[in-house]
């Protein structure tokens, strides 16, 4: 569903990310992690197709998306961390901005549950300028999954949202990857990462340090046997040293 | 503490001059400095610096007597009305870390003070230039000091003002209870001195020209009781007009005394202003927020309501919901009542005076032709609900399933089709007073049909290649935008805006070229019948244009696919 090949963004002469490649096949999810900086918005931005890379191919459900653009944004939904939204739509006004822009057919039926699931109903008609922070992440995430994508990018969904919301955030997150979407999510979250990822691309300085699951990389790594994430990416991307267990 | 504040504002001052001379090592920002500066030159320095010509009408006897007037009428309107609290206001940075930190209120205003002096010193240079050009006997130094005490002063009389508005925020304030001596003593300088104007009314009446009246209210105002009501703000501003460096040295000591005392009022107002001054300040940070959106090409104006909405369907073309999006905007932030609002009131005016004898319909067709072209020239400047405002959802648009010219197209129409309609209204207006004036109309009859029959075409390419072209400027020339977003003044944004007028002057007027041609060919073939040939010039030059622009969309829209946030 999403297959990225050797992907390298350069901005000048610095190296954002480089040769980076994997899979993520439907229903699994893909924990992207790594220290500030390393390049793991850079990486979502180019799967998203909002930035090119210098090198490499990212697919998205079947189509290139520097070649066949269109196609596979069709497919996909970007959630950033800090939602962009238009001062001047409502609530109800983005879903149908959006809904008409990815030709959702059933909008009208799809639109309530959604909004109701998101905790928005009761602000159909206001605008984003009179909503809170976790409000407008909630906005930005009931754009993200109106069109049902296939594929679901997500960075750092979880910010601003309120303990429930996170936790519906999570289900939601499990119940479209069960239904089939393959997903990327970044986060610094880990225990977040650890309870949804079944997969996970550690990656520094722009380059992987480590990816499959975590037994995969703990057998790799025996030192890091029945430590939990959190110590496993403190070891991978600190110093090499194993710090004392958490 | 002291040494806190002087390192504080010292080093700001240094980081920001040495990142703006770093800046000049980019190609970008030196060719703009480069441009800026010569603009600068040419338009104020060189006749300063050559000294030529004759004296700064702003130094006459003239200015002099009004512009104490100007000052009272400003620091009277503040302390009777203004509600202002910005003089109060800090920068974000310096409410969260001075209000909490151990500095005294008096520390706080002094360091206000201080950080005023950088505005103040350029104001003061600023004005030495202006009021140089021509040629003055005092020396610009002389001149610049009287005009740093007369500024300062000011800054110092608009935060003590704030101080006093912000005590009577707190009532338990002895400062409070002060407050009605400012109002009064204010209240009596301007009853005076509108009384005496009051009293010369006869002599206003009996003037028979502007310079007449002008002398007279000079006159009245060097004359007592309306001269003593003056004297503070003549005796602040009386180095200022200094013509002689031994006139300058006795006025000086008046204004001095002056600043001292404006001193000595703020830092003695113990008076608690911390609330008061974060209001300001979170006010400020919204204000310099949408000055720069202004300047940053981005759509400043924000909705008020979303009582009214236009309906859209979930499927079909997916750029109409691009051009859906621009058209609540306008909805929601007035520009539609500016777009309609004219032409309506034009048809109103042609219809009203139909069959009068008299100017008022030629008035209207002039008035409304005027219009149409002011907006032609100034509406794509104005109205920027299109990548102007949306390359800041850069990120989002590019995630969306749709080519980059399917945007770029729907950005830039839903922009130049209700322009064009804006202006071809205020046409149609202009061509219904001429057929309902009495007399000789200046157009015949076939010409004004061959302009309503042709000007559609032609108004709607033009309007389409000039949103084009600024839209260009947005997609292609990202980081011009964002020399303006930073907020920076100086030599290179004026050289910046400079260029980009240059350059969008330059590509219009090519673009102009064939379809110039085809249009005179046109009219040249078709000249026998006049409004025929009007109505095809209009269509083919507008068809031709619209061919060019339509290539330099399809153009835009890679570049926009290539953009990257």
């Amino acid at each position: 569903m999403i297959s990225v090949q050797a992907l390298t963004k350069l901005y000048g002469s610095f190296t954002a990310v480089e040769s980076l490649s994997f899979e993520v096949k439907p229903g699994e999810v893909l924990g992207l992690v790594g220290p500030n900086g390393a390049g793991k918005t850079t990486t979502l931005r180019c799967l998203a197709g909002i930035i090119a890379p210098s090198q490499g191919t990212v697919s998205v459900a079947g189509h290139d998306i520097q070649r066949a653009p269109v196609a596979a944004k069709h497919a996909l939904a970007f959630i950033p961390d800090e939602p962009h939204l238009f001062d001047y739509l409502t609530v109800q006004e983005h879903l149908r901005f959006i809904a008409r822009l990815y030709g959702v057919r059933d909008a009208e039926s799809r639109i309530p549950p959604l909004l109701a699931e998101l905790e928005l109903s009761e602000k159909l008609k206001t605008l984003p300028g009179e909503l809170s922070r976790g409000m407008k992440q909630k906005l930005a995430i009931a754009c993200g999954l109106l069109h049902d994508p296939s594929v679901l990018i997500l960075d750092e969904p979880l910010t601003g949202l309120d303990p429930l919301g996170m936790r519906r955030m999570r289900a939601t997150i499990a119940a479209r990857a069960k239904a089939g979407a393959a997903v990327v999510l970044s986060s610094h979250l880990l225990h977040l990462v650890e309870e949804l990822c079944s997969s996970l691309f550690i990656i520094q300085r722009g380059s992987c340090v480590a990816s499959g699951t975590l037994e995969e990389i703990i057998s790799r790594r025996p030192d890091l046997a029945g430590r939990s994430l959190e110590d496993v990416f403190l070891a991978l991307t600190g110093d090499g040293e194993v710090p004392a267990a958490s | 503490m002291t040494g806190a504040f002087a390192y504080l504002i010292w080093t700001s001052t240094r980081n920001r001059l040495l990142s703006q001379l770093r800046k000049l090592r980019n190609p970008r920002y030196a060719a703009a400095f480069v441009v800026g500066i010569v603009y600068f030159w040419f338009f104020f320095f060189r006749r300063s610096v050559q000294g030529t010509g004759p004296m700064s009408p702003l130094l006459g006897h003239t200015s002099e007597i009004l512009a104490p007037l100007l000052v009272v009428l400003t620091v009277s309107w503040t302390w009777l009305f203004g509600t202002s609290l910005s003089a109060l206001a800090f920068s974000e940075a310096e409410v969260s870390m001075l209000f909490p930190a151990p500095v005294s209120r008096r520390g706080l205003v002094a360091y206000k003070l201080a950080r005023a002096q950088s505005a103040i010193l350029i104001s003061s240079l600023i004005y030495v230039v202006l009021l140089r050009r021509g040629g003055t006997t005092l020396d610009g130094l002389l001149r610049a000091l009287a005009l740093w005490t007369f500024f300062s002063m000011l800054s110092l009389h608009r935060l003590g003002v704030a101080l006093i508005r912000a005590a009577t925020l707190d009532r338990r304030s002895a400062v409070a209870r002060r407050n009605w001596a400012p109002i009064l003593l204010f209240g009596a300088i301007v009853v005076t001195i509108v009384g005496a104007l009051g009293r010369a009314r006869s002599r206003f009446a009996a003037a028979v020209d502007a310079p007449a009246l002008l002398r007279t209210v000079v006159d009245v105002l060097s004359t007592p009781p309306a001269s003593i009501a003056l004297y503070p703000f003549h005796a602040a501003l009386a180095p200022v007009f200094s013509q002689a460096p031994a006139a300058w040295a006795i006025a000086m000591l008046p204004a001095l005394a002056l600043l001292a005392l404006h001193t000595w009022w703020v830092l003695s107002a113990n008076v608690a202003f911390e609330e008061a001054a974060a209001e300001a300040s979170t006010a400020q940070a919204k204000r310099l927020e949408a000055f720069r959106a202004r300047r940053g090409n981005r759509a400043a104006p924000k909705p008020k309501s979303a009582a009214r909405s236009i309906p859209l369907g979930t499927t079909g073309r997916p750029e109409v919901a691009i051009a859906w999006k621009n058209a609540l905007w306008m909805m929601r932030t007035g520009h539609v009542r500016g777009l309609v609002l004219p032409s309506a009131i034009a048809l109103l005016c042609a219809f009203g005076f139909a069959g009068r004898a008299g100017p008022a319909e030629t008035i209207v067709a002039g008035v409304s032709t005027v219009l149409a072209v002011i907006l032609l020239v100034t509406g794509p400047l104005s109205m920027r609900n299109d990548l102007r405002g949306d390359m800041l959802h850069l990120s989002m648009l590019k995630t969306l399933p749709l080519r980059g010219s399917q945007i770029v197209l729907a950005e830039i129409g839903s922009s130049a089709a209700p322009m064009a309609a804006s202006q071809y209204f205020l046409l149609v207006a202009a061509i219904l007073a001429l057929s309902f004036a009495t007399g000789v109309s200046p157009v015949p009859v076939a010409a004004r049909f061959g302009i309503l029959a042709g000007a559609p075409f032609a108004l709607l390419a033009l309007n389409a290649a000039m949103f084009t072209i600024l839209n260009g400027t947005a997609v292609l020339f990202p980081a011009w935008v964002k020399l303006s977003t930073a907020g920076e003044g100086g030599f290179e944004a004026t050289g910046q805006s400079v260029l980009t007028t240059a350059g969008t002057v330059l590509v219009l007027v090519l673009l102009l070229v064939i379809p110039g041609i085809v249009g005179l060919l046109a009219f040249a073939a078709l000249r026998p019948s006049l409004g025929p040939a009007i109505a095809v010039a209009g269509t083919l030059g507008g068809l031709a244009l619209l061919v060019e622009t339509s290539l330099m969309i399809r153009g835009l829209g890679r570049a926009f696919e290539r953009a990257e946030p």
